[in-house]
């Protein structure tokens, strides 16, 4: 017997409910970062369960480019946070406001 | 009586001899006056000269051709030369067409032989000028569109001339620039008259709307068929509005005194002799436009005789020599314009060129004086010159004499004409008024001469007087017998051969079945010019009277008409200053502040609206992040409302 | 099939590659004379479309026609008649003429030198597409180079000038853009068969729309060339331009820009929405007849000369846009001429504020005064100028606008006489500014103050001629110019109205010709 789609679901709202509060209440952008990872994760996991459920492999290809493109983004994304460390001495997003009005 | 023109079939004399060089005659001066400006300087005094042989030329050509003319029979005295098409579009078509007939034939041999004349003269009066070239340019170019003027077909040739000649008085009343006044009277000059102008430009417009068409031939063949009462009156009193510019009439004449801030050959030539005539010239051309209305005769009529006393007096005030003859000038137009309303053309006609003569020559006498005087034009300055200059003086009071209208001289024969038409016509008024004007012709212009060339010197520069060297005298000699002898010569009455003359163009004078008997009017005529000009002997040359004093009890009255009753000041607090006024309004308020300020409005909105939107970029990324994810919500929610 | 437009459209454009390839290794002088030399080489190609052009035919001629983009119905196609081949010509005479003006600009003379260049591309580009979006193109790219020229080498308040500028024309084609696409959209349907942008076809999808429909589209042309014109109320960025721009700058403006306007209010007002164009006939009148006594009106009161010239153009434009609303022969064949005329005589009087200007270092007129005593020869031909300007007959303007006021006095008196008035404050204005410039005493300062340079008379004596001679004679003109207005008076008049002023009653002169016995 399968498991039901439905824990699946229930799983990966709450990791992606997790990673949309980590977004909102964190300062430091390493752990808003790691949050958005948790999202994206979520998302995957969503996407796998799909696939299973509707017994097609397109799900889960989705998932690798996801997965593909998140790790690109985490290069990106790390090598902009190093160096506003660098310049800045910190990694609180809330010190990096400039461009604003 | 018929319209001058009015059932004129247009029958051109065959083009032989003279005839065919018509072209030339304004072409010549054009020549010269290209010359004059570009190599002006290089050729030194020969430009005077080559511009005095280019009017010569001019006028052998002019003499010529009304010879020829003269030879044809009485009716068949017109001939126009085609010259090309100056534009053509549609079915309306401007030509250069040349018209002579007795009418411009009088008007050239006028133009060219006066001017002739004055050129000569002023090679010795302007000699010295450094920019004595450019002089003679201006006035062989003012010699061609003058000529352009009286020898066009149609009205937008005439216009050009008639503009061209507005130029040219332009640069010559501000010819010596430096000085402020001279380029003021030079503005006035151009402005005012151009207000005449537009509204005969407008004319003109209206003419082509009911015509089609701009030329004499056409336009008068038909205007008996076409043209109403109303549109007849509006037409004439537009074209008329255009000769009130030019011809420096009440209520555009504040231009003329200014304009004697020009050298005195252009005074001579330009404002008295010829352009300012060109009104009258015009009023004669369109006889049967003012005939067909009725109307605007009665206004010609009008403006004339209120000119000629109003300007009169204004003469009776004024110090300044030049001054005195410049409203002499606008008085005596009045003469031609009350001629003219009255129907009497060939009268008008005589008028001019006999006033062209006896003014031609009182300028330039005048002229003679201020080189005499070291350029002193204060009469009050002067007295006794006929003792230092016997030539300028003697022929001044010739001129002086025919203006005030003393037989035989040609201005008694023009003046007394006018009078006696008005007279036996049966309209009175015009009569008592005109005569009341010849009472004041006189005294303005025997106190001119006895104040400047009688009495004792009242200036040591007086005392010291020289006169002229002969290039300047012997035009005033020549004008002088033209002042004496015209009347007696081509025109004793209404009826002599310069009217027979005439007639071909301008049609034969009213007949007079009224009034009082020709012999009584001359009397009378006679007698008031020589009454006045002994009591202005007595008082200003017969050493009797104290003048000074005089003028001191009469203070105001004397101001008011030496200031000319104060019309240019009213000018100035009624249109000069409102309008400006106005224009600083429109300028600064309306288009910087209203107009653009709306435009710029609408940039500055734009700028406003983005200052409060983009508080939306607090720079947290967080806002932005809470901001992705409420916006994903709320597309959830929707959707989900949506299913 | 003859190349002549698109080699005088494209050789200012070969030459800025030229002037680009060569970069810094051209020096000043060489960048100037590559310029003067390809500005001359377009006006003799233009001439060459004067010869081969037919003046007894009315419809497009040297039209060259090519497929561009397929897939949206976009051709590269361009030819010329009356009206728009006197607009080639006096583009590519003004462009010799300014480069020549602008021979001692010596900031970044390739860039600018270059601006010119790119400009006359745009320029005759706009003047012979007969492709709707061809011509955008063309009308939007003569913005960059024009705004280059003014922010780049213009007077203090350059960059404010510029960016108006750029904002006023560019608000206006956003108009134009959109009418065009609709119509584009609806072309399809009308014609059964692809979109297309063609012009003499967009005439026929136009003839079956709705008139509302029409009359919208109309506004949204109208307004793209009311900017450009100016026609009142839009004519506020036009002072600001003028007075910041360059001599050259200003020259090109009055001289060829805002005859792109009413250019266009012929080509494409009148030719795609006649019915329109006649609802809004008294309007527009209305507007022109208030731009021509508004302009003079504010330049009578003006001290800056630049800004003078200025809202002279102002009013000047009003009485082209007042003949070609008038609708009978003389008016629009007025209109042109006076299109023609006003570039000229208004270009020679920047040229010669231009050439003060350098001398004097001032605008304002206040500090001028007496100039005619040391330099008699430069103010002779301002003179010259100012009267060519005023409308002395005899010289161009005059004919032009004798004509306009005529074939509007056939509609509307009003609206004539109104016009006409506007000839004495010309008179005021000019000749009171000409008074403050170059009557009365002489300043220290300009004391020493050099006449016209040998090249200044090259520039200026081709200008003043062509004055004197479309004066004159100006049939030279009229002779083409009028099979097409009377094409494009057929299109759009409307039934009954009089169309032509004239009467062609004429005195009978054959057989009185000079020499002839008749």
């Amino acid at each position: 017997m399968r498991t039901p789609i439905a824990y699946f679901l229930i799983l990966s709202s709450i990791l992606f409910a997790l990673g949309t509060v980590g977004v909102l209440i964190r300062r430091n952008a390493l752990l808003i970062f790691m949050s958005v990872e948790l999202q994206l994760n979520a998302v995957n996991l969503t996407l796998i369960a799909f696939s299973r459920m509707h017994n097609d492999l397109n799900g889960q290809v989705l998932a690798f480019f996801s997965m593909v493109v998140a790790a690109a983004e985490v290069v990106v994304g790390l090598a902009i946070i190093v160096s506003v460390y660098r310049r800045r001495q910190t990694v609180d997003v809330d010190a990096a406001r400039d461009l604003r009005w | 009586m018929v319209g001058a023109l009015g059932s004129e079939v247009v029958v051109a004399a065959p083009a032989t001899g003279a005839m065919q060089l018509l072209w030339l005659i304004p072409a010549l001066p054009l020549a010269v006056a290209g010359v004059n400006l570009f190599a002006g300087r290089k050729l030194g005094k020969g430009a005077g000269w080559l511009a005095v042989l280019a009017v010569l030329s001019s006028f052998g050509l002019a003499v010529a051709s009304v010879l020829q003319l003269a030879s044809l029979p009485g009716d068949a005295r017109l001939f126009i030369q085609h010259g090309f098409d100056w534009f053509a579009v549609g079915n309306f078509t401007v030509a250069v067409d040349l018209r002579l007939d007795t009418l411009s034939a009088t008007m050239i041999l006028v133009v060219t032989g006066i001017g002739l004349l004055i050129h000569l003269y002023a090679v010795g009066y302007m000699e010295g000028d450094p920019r004595y070239g450019r002089f003679f340019a201006y006035l062989n170019l003012f010699v061609f569109f003058m000529l352009m003027l009286v020898l066009a077909e149609n009205y937008l040739l005439l216009y050009l001339g008639w503009e061209g000649v507005g130029l040219c008085s332009y640069l010559l009343i501000g010819f010596w620039f430096e000085k402020t006044e001279n380029a003021n009277a030079a503005k006035k000059a151009f402005v005012t008259t151009r207000i005449g102008d537009t509204a005969m430009l407008i004319g003109l417009a209206l003419i082509v709307a009911k015509f089609g068409t701009l030329d004499y031939a056409a336009v008068f063949g038909a205007a008996g068929s076409v043209l109403t009462k109303g549109t007849a009156t509006t037409i004439a009193l537009l074209l008329f509005a255009g000769a009130v510019g030019k011809s420096a009439q009440i209520p555009l004449h504040v231009w003329l005194p200014d304009a004697m801030a020009g050298p005195t050959p252009v005074s001579a030539l330009i404002h008295a002799a010829t352009m300012v005539t060109a009104g009258v010239y015009l009023v004669i051309r369109s006889s049967v436009i003012f005939e067909i209305s009725g109307t605007a005769l009665v206004v010609v009529t009008v403006i004339g005789l209120a000119t000629l006393l109003f300007a009169g007096l204004c003469a009776i005030g004024q110090d300044d020599i030049k001054r005195v003859l410049a409203y002499s000038t606008i008085s005596q137009l009045g003469y031609m314009f009350v001629a003219a309303g009255l129907r009497a053309y060939t009268a008008a006609l005589f008028m001019l060129v006999a006033h062209a003569f006896y003014k031609a020559l009182m300028f330039l006498g005048a002229g003679s004086v201020m080189h005499g005087m070291h350029e002193e034009t204060d009469m009050k300055k002067m007295g006794g010159l006929i003792r230092r200059m016997p030539v300028t003086g003697w022929t001044f009071v010739i001129g002086a004499l025919a203006l005030a209208g003393l037989p035989p001289l040609a201005g008694f024969f023009a003046k007394d004409q006018i009078l006696e038409i008005a007279n036996q016509t049966g309209r009175q008024w015009v009569y008592v008024l005109g005569t009341l004007g010849a009472i004041i012709s006189a005294l303005y212009i025997g106190r001119l001469i006895f104040l400047t060339f009688f009495g004792r010197a009242r200036t040591e520069e007086a005392e010291h007087a020289h006169e002229s060297p002969w290039v300047m005298t012997i035009p005033l000699l020549a004008l002088s017998l033209g002042a004496a002898f015209l009347g007696v010569l081509v025109q004793r009455s209404p009826e002599g051969p310069f009217s027979i003359w005439a007639e071909s163009a301008v049609g034969t004078p009213p007949a007079g079945e009224f009034g009082l008997p020709v012999a009584a009017l001359s009397t009378i005529a006679a007698a008031i010019s020589v009454l006045t000009l002994a009591a202005t002997w007595a008082i200003y040359a017969s050493g009797r009277i104290d003048w000074m004093a005089l003028r001191v009890r009469l203070a105001p009255i004397q101001r008011l008409f030496a200031n000319g009753w104060y019309v240019d000041d009213y000018y100035s607090t009624i249109l000069v200053a409102p309008g400006k006024a106005a224009a600083a309004f429109t300028a600064s308020v309306v288009d910087a502040k209203i107009i653009d300020g709306a435009m710029n409005g609408i940039g500055v909105g734009t700028r406003r609206l983005a200052s409060v939107g983009r508080k939306l970029q607090t720079g947290y990324v967080r806002t932005y992040a809470a901001a992705i994810f409420l916006g994903g919500v709320g597309i959830l929610v929707y959707l989900g409302f949506r299913i | 099939m003859s190349r002549l437009l698109t080699l005088t459209t494209f050789l200012p454009l070969a030459g800025l590659v030229v002037l680009g390839v060569g970069g810094r290794a051209l020096k000043d002088d060489a960048a100037r004379a590559i310029t003067l030399v390809v500005t001359l080489g377009a006006f003799v190609l233009s001439l060459a479309i004067i010869g081969r052009f037919d003046p007894a035919q009315a419809g497009f001629q040297l039209v060259e026609r090519a497929s561009w983009v397929e897939s949206i119905g976009l051709s590269y196609y361009v030819g010329v008649d009356g009206i728009s081949l006197w607009m080639v010509v006096l583009t590519t005479f003004l462009f010799p003429v300014a480069v020549l003006a602008s021979w001692r600009v010596d900031k970044d003379v390739r860039l600018y030198m270059g601006a010119m260049l790119l400009l006359e591309t745009a320029v005759v580009g706009s003047f012979v597409a007969l492709d709707l979006l061809l011509f955008f193109v063309f009308f939007e790219a003569i913005l960059v180079p024009m705004y280059l020229l003014i922010g780049g080498w213009g007077g203090e308040r350059r960059i404010y000038a510029a960016v108006k500028f750029f904002l006023f024309t560019m608000a206006g084609s956003a108009f134009l853009l959109l009418a065009t696409i609709f119509l584009y959209s609806r072309s399809g349907v009308a014609l059964g068969g692809g979109n297309t942008f063609s012009l003499p076809q967009l005439v026929q999808v136009a003839g079956t729309l709705p008139a509302a429909t029409a009359r919208w589209l109309f506004l949204g042309f109208f307004v793209a060339f009311a900017v450009k014109v100016p026609i009142f109320p839009l004519h506020t960025w036009l002072a600001d331009a003028h007075t910041e721009a360059p001599t050259a700058g200003s020259v090109l403006l009055a001289g060829v820009l805002l005859k792109v306007g009413t250019y266009g209010l012929i080509r494409f007002n009148l030719a795609l929405f006649p019915e329109a164009a006649k609802y809004f006939a008294t309007f527009v009148s209305i507007l022109a007849v208030i731009g021509i006594i508004y302009g003079a009106v504010c330049a009578l009161i003006q001290t800056d000369i630049k800004r003078l010239v200025a809202y002279s153009s102002v009013s000047h434009l009003g009485f082209v846009v007042l003949g070609i609303f008038a609708f009978t022969q003389q008016g629009i064949t007025g209109g042109v001429l006076q299109m023609v005329n006003h570039g000229l005589a208004t270009g020679a009087l920047f040229l010669l504020v231009g050439m003060v200007y350098e001398r004097t270092h001032t605008r304002d007129l206040g500090k001028m005064g007496g100039l005619a005593t040391v330099m008699p020869w430069l103010t002779g031909a301002f003179l010259f100028a100012v009267f060519a300007s005023v409308g002395l007959p005899g010289l161009s303007s005059f004919v032009g606008e004798f004509l306009v006021i005529v074939g509007t006095f056939g509609v509307s008196h009003w609206f004539g006489s109104l016009a006409a008035l506007a000839v004495i404050l010309a008179a005021i204005y000019l000749l009171w500014s000409y008074q403050r410039m170059a009557y009365g005493p002489v300043h220290d300062e300009h004391r020493t103050l050099p006449d016209v340079s040998l090249r200044e008379v090259v520039v200026l004596a081709p200008v003043l001629a062509l004055l004197l001679v479309f004066g004159v004679y100006p049939k030279l003109l009229t002779d083409r110019i009028e099979p097409a207005t009377t094409a494009v008076i057929r299109h759009v008049a409307p039934e009954g109205q009089t169309t032509d002023v004239g009467n062609g009653v004429g005195i009978e002169v054959a057989s009185v010709e000079p020499g002839g016995t008749g």
